[in-house]
Order: structure tokens, then C-alpha cells, then sequence
């Protein structure tokens, strides 16, 4: 059995660059990137390429795994993701609509024709049980994630030090004697994703009000939703 | 923000071709991701299974699922995740359609 909870203190990373641990992964040169896409007046799709989500940083991918989340209103099309590629993928949804989009992608072996494990290059991975680290294309970008639930009016408010607690319910074996682990985020265009639990919904969740404190999640009345960020934390 | 890539400190970044790497606030946590046809209405996706072999079992239920849908076809319903457990859930979505799902938690094995 792995200890995964051990230390990052001797990893240079968390002193030199604006994170508190690094996220691991399963596969070798995995890559998280997101963005915002607007899906035009008038039009219910928009063709998004993995090089104009980063800025031609990531052009192609040997696999990937996306997803969606309009922003600020309501879906009237449910979202959902068509005609994916190595080199992009088709945003269905409605028309003048924001979305969040988050890729985990993995880049082809080419052109580094020996892709190498982080626990077998890596000590601190290593020692942390970490096969991978998943790379990214902007600086100190984080993911994290937490569960909430709406009130009987179908919504709350989601504040990052309430998500990220450390303490009560929510706060279980979460390593850390803060108060909470993320206090607020660097600028408002982090990238949200909602998934509901346990039973069925009747409209789809979507965020709004989003601030550098927090957002609205919309959905179902007393409802639990997994909510995943990825973004710049400020502190 | 110090604003540093971390190719420039991390010798595996630099060898991988990574700018920079993924933080995280909570410790040990790993992201893994899969793409699966669904085959019933509610369908348990054992980690195991979905992942071949990478993941075995979660170290604790407080791990968080997304699945989108990556199939032909408006959404009829929106897809949802039950019963969590540390070596599966259950994906309830449409029949036969195919699904990213993504992952994020602290893996045991």
C-alpha cells in the first residue's frame, strides 16, 4: 500500500512556482488546459481547436477527455461535445452562450519518442506515489474541487474557503491546519464544471456570479453537486 | 505569484516538454480520465475496468466525477453519478452513448 499523504516540502516546485501541491496523474505526458469559448449569435455549435484553447501551445493530441459547462445562464440545449479529433472537438449548446471547457489530454509520443514516467526520474514523485504529474500550458494554474448542495430555491453560494474547508464535514483528511485550502482565486476566468449526484436532475446546474470569492451554483432544489475548478488560486 | 515555468526548474517537465505543471490544494491527489459507451441507463463503471488496470481503488469516497457527453444526439437527460464507492460508481445517463468522464482524487492503488 502507498502512503500518498507524505510531504512536498523537499520538492522545489512548491517553493519556486505559486502552488501548494502538485496534481498527479495516470498516464505519461498528460496535459489539463481550459478555456472560455463563446458559441456565436444564431448558431448552436462552434468548432473549437486545442491550439486556439492555448494559444497554439497544445496543437494535437494522441487521446483526450472533454468537457463542457455553460456560464451565467441557464442551458436550453443541454451541452454536449461532438466530432472529437486529435486536434479539436464540436461545442454544442445554445446560441451567444460562455462556456467553461476543460481538456485532459494526452500528446503523442511524437516528438519525444521516449515519454518517461515521473516515479522513475522523479525522488519527490516517488516518494509520493505519483506514476505522473500532469503538465500544463499557462503558469501556476491549479485544479481542485469540492461537493455543494442547493438550498430549497435551487441554488447556493459556492465561497472557496467554505469548499476547501479544513474543518467539519467537508473538511475530512484534508492534510492541511489552514482554516480552509484555497481562499480565493486570482482572477474571475477560472474554469468551472458541475456534475449532479445521487438522483436524477431536471435542469441542468450552471454557475453564475462568478467572482474571485466564489459563484452561484444553479440547479435542482437540496441538491449535491461535484464541482470541479481549475484556474489561477490567488491565495 | 512568482510567475516562474517550470520548465525552467524541473528537470522532468523539461525532459517531458511540459511548460508547467497542474497544482493542487489537497495532498496526493491524482486526475485520471476515460472515455466509455454507456450500456444501460445506470451503469457501474468499475475503476479498474474503465481505466485498464491504472486505478484499482480510491483511497476515500470524497473523490469527484465529471462525465459529459461526447456523442451524436441533443441531451435528452443529464448525466449524473450515484453510489460512489472506492472502487466504482454508477454512471446514469442515456443507453449507448458515449461518455468523458474525468476523475479527480486521492488514489489508494
Amino acid at each position: 500500500m502507498r502512503i500518498i499523504n507524505r510531504s512536498y516540502l523537499s520538492c522545489p516546485l512548491i517553493e519556486e512556482i505559486h502552488i501548494q501541491n502538485v496534481l498527479g496523474g495516470c498516464e505519461k505526458r498528460q496535459w489539463l488546459f481550459g478555456g472560455r469559448v463563446s458559441i456565436g449569435a444564431g448558431v448552436y455549435t462552434k468548432a473549437v481547436t486545442f491550439t486556439s484553447l492555448t494559444g497554439g501551445l497544445v496543437t494535437v493530441v494522441d487521446h483526450s477527455q472533454i468537457f463542457a459547462q455553460k456560464l451565467n445562464a441557464a442551458p436550453v440545449n443541454k451541452t454536449f461535445v461532438t466530432s472529437k479529433t486529435g486536434s479539436g472537438f464540436t461545442l454544442n449548446g445554445d446560441p451567444g452562450a460562455l462556456y467553461s471547457i476543460l481538456v485532459l489530454a494526452t500528446l503523442p509520443t511524437y516528438p519525444r519518442a521516449t515519454p518517461k514516467w515521473a516515479k522513475d526520474y522523479c525522488p519527490y514523485c516517488k516518494n509520493l506515489g505519483f506514476d505522473a504529474v500532469i503538465g500544463s500550458s499557462l503558469k501556476d494554474i491549479a485544479a481542485f474541487s469540492g461537493i455543494a448542495t442547493t438550498s430549497v430555491g435551487g441554488t447556493v453560494a459556492v465561497a472557496f474557503p467554505t469548499l476547501t474547508a479544513t474543518s467539519g464535514a467537508a473538511g475530512v483528511d484534508r492534510g492541511s491546519q489552514k482554516a480552509s485550502l484555497v481562499t480565493m482565486m486570482y482572477d474571475n476566468e477560472y474554469q468551472i464544471i458541475l456534475t449532479p449526484l445521487d438522483t436524477a436532475v431536471t435542469s441542468a446546474p450552471y454557475p453564475s456570479s462568478i467572482t474571485v470569492d466564489g459563484f452561484t451554483l444553479n440547479g435542482d432544489a437540496s441538491k449535491s453537486y461535484d464541482i470541479f475548478i481549475l484556474g489561477q488560486i490567488r491565495f | 505569484m512568482k510567475g516562474r515555468w517550470v520548465k525552467d526548474i524541473c528537470p522532468y517537465a523539461k525532459d517531458q516538454g511540459f511548460n508547467s505543471v497542474i497544482g493542487d490544494v489537497r495532498p496526493g491527489e491524482k486526475i485520471f480520465g476515460f472515455t466509455v459507451t454507456s450500456t444501460s441507463t445506470d451503469m457501474t463503471l468499475t475503476l479498474k475496468t474503465v481505466t485498464g488496470g491504472k486505478v484499482t481503488q480510491m483511497h476515500d469516497l470524497n473523490y469527484r466525477v465529471i462525465p459529459v457527453k461526447v456523442d451524436t444526439g441533443s441531451v435528452a437527460a443529464v448525466a449524473y453519478i450515484k453510489t460512489k464507492a472506492k472502487t466504482s460508481f454508477h454512471l446514469c445517463a442515456e443507453n449507448n452513448k458515449i461518455y468523458d468522464i474525468v476523475v479527480i482524487g486521492r488514489v489508494l492503488y
